[in-house]
């Protein structure tokens, strides 16, 4: 089978990929799941139907050499370019899930042509023909990781909001443009309930937004034996960091996702900040290449000795300073003890406060921020403030299904996290 | 050297500001209409101004225009309309005598030297690219170095009231057949718009005890900055309201089968915003009742004006429905209402300093530009005017930008967007209306004013008092403060405006009363202002980004297949062009920002301002 293909040397149609789209293991029945260009032609030959069966949305019986018997019946259904849940040719292969017939099935695609999807490529292809949002995608791997809520998902409520705003800013233009003229607009009251039912909407955007959003992260940063890690193991309740007064037992940046106060974060250990000394710099080059414009970093040392290095302000972070080990001698700012404990609480609270810049509960938060200005200024006789400021909540929410630049490795992320088939 | 002539034809509200801008750039400006008598006629509503239009002709005026004074000095009332809304939806309008605002226009003109030609334009004389004059209705040459052309609702205008059917621009004017068909030889496109007018009616024939009065409110203003140049007229006037009834919209109904806009006699699109009053049945079937101006059209006129029941229905249907409204059922018709469907360029005729497609020393102004309204028109006038003549000094021709004022969204909305109705201004319109408000209009045009060589003798002085005093109120706000609360953090809470502010730090109430309301808005708006602004100077920017290192769209993997397909298809050169384009989504926008940052097409850190 060729496969046409351009001066990049892909496929701009996508290659034809096939993978199992059910569990691994015997079930009664099992789906090989083929997309990409002509898939088709090769499904019917796999089954031995007449070239064009599958043609357009349709459904047929065939049967596959490879086996004899009950097992060789298979069903084919396809689906045309633009109306498969990739946006792309598709065709599903449900076949007997006895041992081996899934295999003896995809062993005949890859040989005539077909590749092995990668884990999530179906979605990536759904992705970036358009047929799924960015939001949709890491929804999707939600699920697949067990952790979807109950209730509306984020994009249907997305889109809920999305509809209600319109109105709402249709209804609050026409009473500024012709109030006082033929064309009476809505009265105040009823465009104050319009806004106080659009806020409690967004409210629950942001809410399952933040669900399906990567947590914010939070880095612990410090010299050597500043308590990093003691102060890791107490915020995750757990002994996953090595403790030690040996300074620079921590080599490897340690992760542990933990809550705090309202929302779930990424706390990271860090190996002790040693400056220009070469030991530990390959370490440290690696927790900055991985911090992003806006994470959370707390930069501790006993009595906040030790100012916040230059290389770790570049990145922009959401920084706070805090003086370690308070319990030895306190020192300026936020004074921290993990032995005592003090101070703690605080600190939780300071980072609770700082909400993530990145991903969708962050565009989520920024849209339900500025309806609640707009409710206000509703309230304060200003609509013509209230009408800009829903103008900005509209644009800030497409950034909720389609993320901001700067997100793609969220979706990288997700799309990796979906196993191979979806 | 003899200053340059630029010819103008029409001497309706964008032919008159286009002679006298033309006049203030530094030409000899010679205007030609069908009738002297008529110029600065208000065709249609005896009012100027409203929500975003007022805007507008305190923009036009601190650009030197005439408007404003003339709208001052035939003011029956003045009205703020929107005062419920925000200050920055406020809207200055005034009620005024049409005819003493038609002569004070035509005073304008003689006093600027303009030279008034009472004859018909017929056609444009020598090769589009460099016009030589146009063609008068004997074939008489008129020699000019620039022409602009404010035809209004004159080209191939008919007029439409039930079945009749007759050539006009408006009820007892002439039509511009000959003028259009030159203009379409030499390969201008003309789209078809329509419009209405309603009846008017014998003031003393109506019963004003069935209807509820309406005065002029608050304290008054003025749309000129410069203050008064026209005396008032004698008298205010007030305005009264009636409203519609089911048998108004009965007697409409029954004669639907009579309407030149059901019945096919017109084919243009009318404005939505002004709908016909058969418009309105139709369009709004549950509402019983719709609100009726009764507006004086002038203190020595004996007519009103009924706006809001604008119509072309046949004459028997229409005094039906004026009889059914309270307060009007002896009422006499003076003139029944009517239709104009009339001729207009499509964009891309013309470019955003109104210079016609392939042409040197053309410009085209008013409703010809698909715009409706007085304002509209005479914002657009002024910018031909301006710009004719500096075509035929030599000079640099200037486009207005939406930051600095509604006049530059009206512009880059009339030549970027396709109209399918005649444009209206909204506020909603405008890049930010924090920031485009009715309050500093002379602050944010007079410095453009001169800049384009239009500002009156004096405005540079005029700007330099204005910029002292917003400075003095600026550091007033910051210097004053009681019980440790700083008057610039009070005034951006939502619910405080200038007068609680005045009554909490007396000390404010010295300060120029404008200036420093203006002050106290800017700072209240700051933030939404500049944030606006930001993602206009982005968007600005990236709106340029070229496109030309991207080789086949097809291979640029961060964005979605339907938007590779269609940037191929199409291959445009930046990302503005991108980003207009069917199928090409705002995370495709991004997505190829983030491709031109890895590809090294464009600097990190563009985006996301
Ligand atoms: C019936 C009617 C209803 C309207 N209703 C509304 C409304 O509801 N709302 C609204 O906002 N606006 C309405 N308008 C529009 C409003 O009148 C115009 O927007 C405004 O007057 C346009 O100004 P202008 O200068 O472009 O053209 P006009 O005011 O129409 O002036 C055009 C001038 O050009 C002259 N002229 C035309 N052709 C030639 C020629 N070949 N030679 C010499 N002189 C020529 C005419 O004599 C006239 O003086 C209505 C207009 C009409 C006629
Ligand atoms: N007194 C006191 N000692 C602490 C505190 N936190 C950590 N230590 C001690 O300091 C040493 C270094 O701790 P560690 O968490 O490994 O520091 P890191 O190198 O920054 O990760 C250990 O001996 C800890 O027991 C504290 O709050 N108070
Ligand atoms: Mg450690």
């Amino acid at each position: 089978m060729t496969v046409e293909r351009d001066s990049s040397g892909r496929n701009p149609a996508g290659d034809i990929i096939a993978a199992l789209a059910t569990p691994d293991g015997p079930g009664a029945l099992a789906i090989v799941r083929l997309c990409g260009a002509n898939c088709t032609r090769l499904a019917e030959k796999c089954i031995s139907l007449s070239p064009m069966t599958l043609n357009g949305r349709k459904r047929a019986i065939g049967s596959f050499e490879g086996m004899s018997g009950p097992a060789s019946a298979v069903v084919a259904i396809s689906w045309p370019r633009g109306a498969s849940y990739t946006g792309e040719e598709m065709v599903e292969l449900i076949c007997s899930g006895a041992p081996g017939v899934a295999d003896a099935v995809l062993g005949r695609l890859f040989r005539d042509g077909a590749r092995v999807a990668a884990p999530g490529e179906f979605t990536r292809r759904a992705l970036l023909n358009g047929r799924i949002s960015p939001l949709e995608v890491l929804e999707l791997s939600a699920a697949f990781r067990g952790a979807a809520t109950a209730g509306r998902s984020a994009s249907a409520l997305v889109a809920d909001l999305s509809r209600a705003l319109a109105e709402a800013r249709a209804a609050l233009d026409g009473a500024i443009e012709f109030h006082d003229s033929h064309l009476e607009g809505e009265g105040p009251a009823a465009l104050g309930g319009r806004f106080d039912r659009l806020l409690e909407t967004a409210s629950a955007v942001t809410a399952a937004a933040s669900e399906v959003s990567d947590p914010d992260r939070v880095f612990i940063t410090g010299p050597r034996n500043a308590g990093k890690s003691s102060l890791f193991n107490f915020l995750t309740g757990r002994e996953a960091a090595l403790v030690s007064d040996c300074p620079g037992t921590t080599r490897e940046g340690l992760r542990e996702s933990t809550d705090i106060g309202s929302g779930k974060i990424e706390l990271r250990d860090t190996a002790g900040w040693t400056g220009e000394d070469g030991l530990d710099s390959m370490a440290l080059a690696k927790v900055l290449e991985e911090m992003r414009e806006g994470d959370c970093v707390v930069w501790m040392s006993p009595r906040g000795r030790d100012p916040v290095p230059e290389a770790i302000l570049q990145r922009k972070p959401r920084l706070v300073s805090v003086s370690s080990r308070c319990d030895e001698g306190r020192g300026p700012g936020l004074n921290v003890s993990v032995l005592r404990p003090e101070g703690i609480e605080d600190l939780k609270r300071w980072i609770a406060a700082r909400r993530p810049v990145h991903g969708p509960g962050a565009a989520a938060s920024i849209v339900e921020d500025l309806l609640r200005e707009a409710c206000a200024a509703l309230r304060a006789g200003d609509a013509a403030l209230a009408s800009a400021l829903a103008a900005e909540a509209d644009t800030a929410l497409s950034e909720v299904s389609d993320l901001p630049a700067g997100c793609g490795d969220s979706i990288e992320r997700a799309l990796g996290s979906l196993c191979v088939g979806k | 050297m003899k200053a340059p002539i630029v010819i103008v034809v029409g001497g309706g509200h964008a032919g008159a500001e286009a002679a006298l801008a033309a006049v203030r750039a530094g030409a000899s400006a010679v205007l030609v209409t069908f009738d002297i008598g008529r110029i600065g006629e208000m065709s249609c509503n005896p009012a100027i101004g409203g929500v975003a239009k007022g805007t507008l002709v305190r923009e036009i005026d601190a650009l030197g225009g005439a408007m404003g004074e003339c709208a001052d000095g035939s003011a029956l009332q003045f009205r703020m309309l929107n005062r419920s809304r925000g200050p920055a939806v406020w809207g200055p309008r005034v009620q005024s005598d049409a005819a003493l605002y038609s002569k004070l226009v035509r005073k304008s003109l003689e006093e600027a030297g303009v030279i008034l030609v009472e004859d018909e334009v017929t056609a444009l004389s020598g090769p589009t690219e460099r016009l030589s004059g146009v063609r008068l209705s004997g074939g008489r040459l008129l020699a000019g170095d620039a022409v602009v052309i404010a035809a209004g609702t004159f080209l191939r205008g008919v007029l439409f009231r039930g079945r009749q059917k007759w050539r006009g621009g408006r009820t007892g004017d002439g039509s511009s057949f000959a003028l259009a068909d030159d203009l379409e030889r030499r390969g201008f496109a003309l789209g078809r718009f329509k419009t209405g007018t309603p009846p008017r009616l014998a003031g003393t024939s109506l019963d004003y005890s069935e209807m509820e009065l309406q005065c002029e409110d608050g304290p008054g203003f003025l749309f000129s900055f410069r203050g008064r140049r026209f005396g008032a007229p004698s008298a205010r006037m007030p305005c009264w309201v009636t409203r519609t009834t089911g048998k108004t919209r009965r007697a409409a109904m029954s004669a639907f089968g009579e309407s030149p806009l059901f019945t096919g006699g017109i084919t243009g699109r009318g404005p939505r915003y002004c709908p016909s009053f058969e418009d309105k049945v139709v369009r709004f079937p549950e509402r019983s009742e719709h609100v009726v101006f009764v507006e004086p059209v002038g203190i020595d006129s004996p007519l009103v004006y009924l706006n809001g029941l604008s119509t072309s229905l046949p004459e028997q249907a229409q005094i039906e429905m004026i009889r059914s409204l309270p307060g009007c059922s002896e009422a006499r018709v003076a003139r029944w209402g009517y239709a104009v469907e009339y001729g207009y360029f499509l964009p891309g005729g013309f470019d955003g300093t109104l210079r016609a497609a392939g042409s040197e020393n053309l410009f085209f102004a008013g409703q010809i530009c698909g715009t409706t309204g007085y304002e509209e028109a005479a914002a657009l006038g002024l910018l031909a005017g301006r710009n004719a003549a500096a075509a035929a000094l030599g000079k640099p021709l200037f486009e207005p930008d939406q930051a600095w004022g509604y006049i530059g969204v009206l512009v880059s909305d009339v030549t970027c967007r396709g109209l399918d109705e005649p444009y209206r201004l909204f506020s909603s319109r405008a890049w930010s209306r924090l920031h485009l408000r009715e309050d500093n209009a002379p602050l944010r045009c007079l410095p453009w004013a001169l800049e384009m060589g239009v500002a009156r003798p004096g405005d540079a002085d005029l700007l330099a008092v204005l910029e002292q005093d917003a400075d003095k109120a600026r550091s007033a706000l910051e210097s004053c403060s009681a019980e440790g609360v700083r008057a610039l953090d009070l005034c951006r809470r939502p619910e405080i405006d200038e007068r609680d502010l005045v009554e909490r730090y007396p000390e404010l109430a010295e300060l120029d009363r404008e200036s420093f309301r203006s002050a106290v808005l800017d700072e209240k708006y700051r933030g939404y202002v500049d944030r606006a602004a930001r993602r206009m100077e982005t968007w600005r920017r990236l709106h340029g980004l070229s496109l030309n290192s991207i080789g086949d769209f097809r291979s640029v993997e961060e964005i979605s297949w339907e938007a590779r397909e269609a940037l191929e298809r199409a291959r445009p050169s930046n990302l503005g062009e991108a980003s207009a384009l069917p199928g090409v989504r705002p995370s495709d926008i991004d997505g190829l920002l983030v491709h031109l940052a890895r590809t090294g097409g464009v600097p990190r850190g563009t985006h996301g301002s």
